[in-house]
């Protein structure tokens, strides 16, 4: 059972971290999704070193007590979470893109496409480079794909992504 | 030295279980954020939601987490998801994480192996399903 101390710490951290663009709430509001042009160029939308405590939020949140993400794993430093990368970057890259969702309708997370490239190392710098994709109708659903891509302080890719939303229903 | 096929683990033996826990569905998703459908339950009721939903991507950690399990270190090095977020997921779901072997494939660096893996609630419905692939070195 999560203490209420803890619950606190890290709702601080969520605080510190919406300040720092890397977690925003969904925009419902923009572009229409007729006028959106895409593809667009690759771009740096996010910039951050993962922390041990920023880590220990995603730990925390969802139960995963595997030793190689708080201690030594067998890369030598502890790895971040798989999802660390994901949920710190996809919202600093959606957010470049709003679209208007129609009234009474919102935006669903439809599909999730992830490659590990490389080991991503609690305590390093990251940089993130995304774009606007992809849209598509399908069955009267309009979707919107969005891709980003992190960079280790080395320049090494270590996770790309692809992230599919559906924005509402055709007219 | 490359493993043989025959010489990957059986995956339908392994299976990751959680209960989605409201104030950890709150510390993932950004709380104190609200007028989000994920930490704000009376936002999510007045958009027609039976209460606050999950994250799909809590879901996909959830994955993640068997996929670690089962591939180990070899997840991290070009280990690859792809799920589609069948359902929605509420506090106090009871959800398993399970797979299936679909493929092994001896490539130059060791065999490629591809589950079928999803994420199903205590009434067995799928809220998540995807193919994974990684390399057992």
């Amino acid at each position: 059972m999560a203490s209420g101390r803890e619950l606190e710490r890290f709702f601080k951290l969520n605080e510190a971290l919406i300040a720092e663009g890397l977690m925003s709430e969904d925009i419902a509001d923009g572009q229409r999704y007729e006028d959106l042009e895409l593809p667009t160029d690759w771009e740096l939308y996010a910039e951050f070193r993962l922390t041990a405590e920023m880590n220990e939020l995603y730990l925390f949140a969802l139960d995963d007590n595997n030793p190689w993400y708080a201690g030594q794993s067998p890369f030598g430093a502890s790895l971040a979470h798989p999802i660390a990368l994901v949920q710190l970057g996809t919202r600093p890259v959606i957010k470049q893109f709003p679209v208007k969702v129609p009234a009474g309708q919102s935006s669903l997370h439809a599909k999730m496409d992830c490659e590990f490239l490389h080991p991503a190392i609690v305590g390093e710098h990251y940089r993130e480079q995304g774009r606007l994709a992809e849209k598509y109708v399908r069955r009267g659903r309009r979707y919107l794909v969005t891709e980003g891509r992190f960079l280790n302080g080395d320049d090494v890719e270590v996770l790309r992504y692809r992230h599919t939303r559906m924005v509402g229903e055709e007219a | 030295m490359t493993p043989k096929a025959s010489a990957i683990r059986d995956p339908s033996a392994l299976v990751v279980s959680k209960e989605v826990i409201f104030d950890k569905m709150l510390v993932f998703s950004g709380y104190p954020e609200t007028n989000s459908v994920h930490t704000d339950r009376a936002f999510a009721r007045a958009r027609g939601l039976p209460d606050a939903v999950a994250q799909g991507l809590q879901t996909y950690a959830y994955m993640c987490e068997w996929l670690v399990e089962y591939f180990g270190a070899d997840w991290f090095q070009g280990g690859r998801l792809s799920t589609a977020f069948l359902a929605i997921v509420l506090p106090g779901d009871l959800l398993q994480v399970k797979a299936e072997l679909t493929e092994t494939r001896e490539v130059a660096e060791g065999t490629e192996v591809t589950v079928n893996v999803w994420c199903e609630n205590a009434r067995a419905d799928k809220v998540a399903a995807g193919v994974a692939t990684a390399i057992v070195r």
